[in-house]
């Protein structure tokens, strides 16, 4: 399989008024294939939202890349121009936000949002992208389109304004689709039926998709690969089946052991207290000397302090940043 | 033996809303449509299902915040349906509410400790320095260290701010909480914590809970009673191992099906 | 339709309200057009009582009030003691005047502070924005009065612009076209003085408006799914800031009207301005009232359109 993006030693920080930089994030490397599902694991501040919009650099305010490079299609997305960069945001690699209320225009029909990116890409005409608008929605909706096309956000339910979301993600066939936490705010049948949905886009369309979440077992539904942020880091990456099956990072050793991988499971875990990590994630703000995990580690050593850990591989298809595996 | 007698009972609960003004819908709308129910004390109930099921109406009328259409609530012994607004007032205080996102009901400005110490202040039943005094030991048995009770909202993360809300929530000795997607929009690993904290919580104190979550696993984790809401009613209830392994009604079924699993084989996923 | 009906039931609601407020205001003031008249020694005191029983000044204020109300329905607006003629058609002419200058300076300030006010937000704490920001803030400290006698001076000692009235003497014999001219140019210093004294407020809440949009989600997505930066400036941006910016169009016809009465007084521009100022000063009764009403429904007309533009742009004051 080509390769479609390839991120080396990507790092990000932001400024604040001060003019000191936190980082976000710091070293991330990973290559995308053409139709892979990667997934990129993390808790609320490791930096994956981040990650998410410095693919397509647009980084919030104050942001700014400190380091590495961001290559798509042969391309270094941090040295294209502003109107170059308009045209492969959308087109080329899309993405699809977490709160599909807040993404959404609340005075626009939807069919007309969904025409605006078809409309920020090609040169046809009004009625020709509404046709086409029409089919795309089509195909994320198994009924009902029509009326949804000419409906309002919020005469939406929260499924029905993530399916939209997605609908405008892949409205120009994009080579990458990104999707930030994108079944969050959903209940657990939608965001199931939101997971099958991005399995078949996949499978007709071929697109490669970056799904970001802190939840693994929406992962192990869909994933390929698997990359593990932790503070900014990357701390494990593996295939899907390797790294849930066997993790080897003590930190996303804790994390799976800490949750029920099914309600199945949870009965047995009733009643007992269970294994949580304590603490809390670094503060990045502050400069990390050696593993950035270690201070809620339980399998801590004397080097762990002293320096940070390099990612190795450990077998085919699988490398961890831990002094455990020679880091 | 002797039964006890539930903290907690609901007796054919309906709640109808007004049809709106456009005439939308021509009937009123049951969100809730005769729902009956028991907690015990000490216990915790997890109220399954999802949005538009009603469980979250149905948890506004156990605290009092919404008059129920028809049906009884009984909290320890007292019929909260029978009472007037003033009398509602003064039993208010012993059911707690802690939603998805706590801190929209916090002042921004104010320090951990002021936070936690508002509900007493309010009431004003103890002193003003015993006040400050409890909100401290609050503090660090919901996990907060002593050094955090000076700090403002914005250096809490989200789970510290569940905690603080939980904090707040006991101020006041309450005899039910009641946790609508609490622990929801938290991390994993942030989760676990929770889960544990309610359990110590529990044990320590004997406070009873009432758990709403779409989660099945969540609730199969902490309930001691699952009860499966859908559009109103409540489908099936019994113990988690009841509910997880032999789900009498589709509905309970569709939401097993649908709940993510770590275990899934690779096989089932290319499928 | 139920939107517009009980929009228009509080429009009605407000006139009458006006109406009868103006009535005790005006019959509170002391004297009254015929006090000045029996200082007159050229009239005898029982011209005077008959007149007085003419026009029913005598009568109690409610008899009054419903003789005004019939008077009303037959489009006359009472009568004009100083002119001896219906209030109505004097009104109409001067009203026409002052709606083409406040319309026309309504609509010149909304096209020029609108593109400045989005500017502005999308350059929040630059340099453009600092600049934008300070002029406004100073244009906002000077009264409107100050504003136009300053244009005036101007005016006079430049000579570039007519100071006074609508038309040039002798404008009769000018063609279509220099008719037109001879109108604007007489209307620039006044529309003007207008202008600058609306503006920094608009722009000020143009920007405020804009830029608490410009932070929203839905924008930040437009731009990832790479709609260009005008689009999503004019076309998603200002529709999503339109509630605010609807209210403050309702109100910014309300404050141009006001403005726009000191401002034909001092340009002496012949409008609802100089004839209700005049028809204070020698209390002629109906005149005053009327003028009154013709402005509050000008103000009314105004809160209405904004009104019926809020329906059209927020879809959900619609379905709900």
């Amino acid at each position: 399989m080509p390769t479609v993006l390839e991120v080396r030693d990507l790092r990000v920080g932001y400024q604040d008024s001060r003019a000191n930089i936190t980082p976000a994030l710091e070293g991330v490397s990973f290559v995308l294939r053409a139709g892979e599902i990667l997934g990129v694991l993390g808790e609320s501040g490791c930096g994956k939202s981040t990650l998410a919009s410095s693919l397509l650099r647009l980084l919030a305010q104050g942001g700014h890349l400190t380091g590495g490079s961001v290559q798509f299609e042969g391309r270094e997305i941090f040295n294209e121009s502003e109107s170059e960069l308009r045209r492969i945001r959308g087109a080329r690699i899309a993405l699809i936000f977490q709160e599909a209320s807040l993404a959404l225009h609340p005075t626009m029909r939807v069919g007309e949002q969904v025409a605006n990116v078809l409309a920020a890409h090609s040169t046809s005409d009004r009625r020709a992208r509404l046709d086409a608008a029409r089919k795309v929605l089509e195909e994320v909706f198994s009924s009902d389109t029509e009326r949804i096309f000419s409906s309002y956000p919020h005469q939406l339910s929260g499924g029905q304004r993530q399916r939209v979301l997605i609908a405008q993600a892949i409205a120009c066939n994009p080579a990458i689709l990104i999707a930030d936490e994108p079944t969050a705010s959903l209940d657990t049948t939608t965001q199931a039926e939101i997971l099958s949905l991005f399995a078949k886009l996949r499978q007709r369309h071929g697109m490669a998709i970056i799904l970001i979440t802190h939840n693994p077992a929406i992962l192990a539904q869909l994933a390929d690969r698997i990359l593990v942020l932790y503070a900014g880091r990357v701390v494990e990456e593996g295939s899907a089946s390797e790294l849930l099956g066997s993790p080897r990072h003590p930190y996303v050793q804790a994390l799976f052991r800490a949750m029920a991988d099914s309600p199945e499971q949870a009965l047995a875990l009733h009643g007992k207290k269970l294994p949580a990590i304590q603490g809390r994630a670094p503060d990045l703000s502050a400069r990390i000397v050696g593993c950035a995990f270690e201070p809620r580690c339980g399998e801590r050593m004397e080097q762990c302090v002293q320096r940070e850990p390099m990612i190795v591989t450990t077998e085919e298809n699988h490398s961890v940043a831990c002094f455990k595996y020679g880091g | 033996m002797q039964i006890a007698e539930p903290l907690v009972k609901v007796e054919s609960l309906v709640k109808r809303y007004k049809p709106s003004a456009a005439g939308v819908h021509r009937e009123s709308v049951a969100a809730v449509d005769g729902v009956s129910l028991s907690i015990f004390a000490g216990k915790t109930l997890a109220l399954v299902g999802e949005s538009g099921s009603g469980k979250s109406t149905l948890a506004f009328c156990i605290a009092s915040m919404e008059r129920p259409t028809s049906g009884r609530i009984w909290l320890d012994g007292i019929e909260l349906t029978a009472l007037g607004d003033r009398e509602l007032r003064a039993v208010r205080p012993k059911i707690q509410l802690i939603f998805q996102d706590p801190a929209a009901a916090m002042n921004p400005r104010w320090t951990a400790l002021q936070i936690v110490a508002e509900p007493m202040v309010i009431q004003n039943q103890i002193a003003r320095s015993e006040q400050f005094d409890r909100a401290q030991i609050l503090l660090e048995r919901v996990g907060l260290s002593a050094s955090t009770g000076s700090r403002r909202l914005a250096e809490f993360s989200g789970g510290q701010r569940q905690r603080l809300a939980i904090a707040r929530a006991l101020a006041l000795d309450p005899k039910l909480l009641i946790l609508d997607e609490a622990f929801s929009s938290l991390d994993c690993s942030v989760q676990a914590q929770m889960v544990n904290l309610l359990g110590e919580l529990q044990d320590s104190t004997g406070i009873t809970c009432l758990f709403i979550t779409h989660d099945l696993a969540m609730a199969a984790l902490i309930a001691d009673q699952i009860a499966v809401m859908d559009r109103g009613r409540i489908v099936e209830s019994g113990e988690p191992t009841e509910i997880v392994l032999h789900p009498m009604q589709k509905y309970t079924r569709a939401l097993l099906a649908a709940s993510p699993r770590m275990d899934q084989t690779p096989a089932a996923r290319d499928s | 339709m139920r939107y517009f009906l009980k929009r228009l039931s509080h429009a009605i609601f407000l006139l009458l309200g006006v109406s009868i407020l103006s009535f005790i205001f005006t019959s509170l003031a002391p004297g009254n057009y015929f006090d000045e008249m029996r200082l007159n020694p050229q009239i005898s005191p029982d011209t005077v009582t008959a007149l007085r029983a003419h026009y029913g000044v005598d009568r109690p204020i409610v008899v009054r009030y419903a003789r005004w109300l019939a008077s009303v329905a037959h489009g006359d607006l009472g009568f004009s003691f100083a002119y001896n003629t219906p209030a109505a058609p004097l009104l109409w002419t001067r009203a026409w005047n002052t709606l083409l200058l406040t319309s026309t300076a309504t609509l010149l300030s909304w096209l020029i502070a609108l593109p400045l006010g989005i500017w502005s937000a999308e350059r929040k704490g630059r340099a453009a924005d600092v600049a934008i920001t300070s002029v406004t803030g100073f244009l906002l400290a000077i009264p409107d009065l100050l504003l136009a006698l300053g244009l005036l001076i101007l005016a006079v000692r430049t000579g570039w612009f007519p100071t006074g009235g609508m038309f040039s003497v002798g404008s009769e014999s000018l063609s279509w076209f220099g008719t037109v001219r001879d109108l604007i140019s007489h209307m620039t210093l006044p529309v003007t003085a207008l202008v600058l004294g609306a503006l920094p407020l608009l722009v000020r809440h143009i920007r405020s408006a804009m830029s608490e949009v410009l932070g929203s989600g839905f924008l930040h997505a437009a731009q990832a799914h790479g709609i260009p930066r005008r689009t999503i400036l004019y076309r998603y941006a200002l529709p999503a800031a339109a509630h605010p910016l609807i209210s403050l169009f309702g109100f910014s016809i309300g404050a141009l009207l006001s403005g726009s009465l000191i401002v034909e007084v001092v340009m002496s521009w012949p409008g609802l301005g100089p004839l209700l100022l005049e028809a204070i000063l020698s209390r002629d009764l109906y005149l005053v009232i009327g003028g009154v009403m013709l402005s509050t429904v000008f103000l009314v007309a105004g809160n209405f359109i904004a009104d019926l533009l809020l329906y059209w742009a927020d879809p959900r004051i619609r379905t709900s």
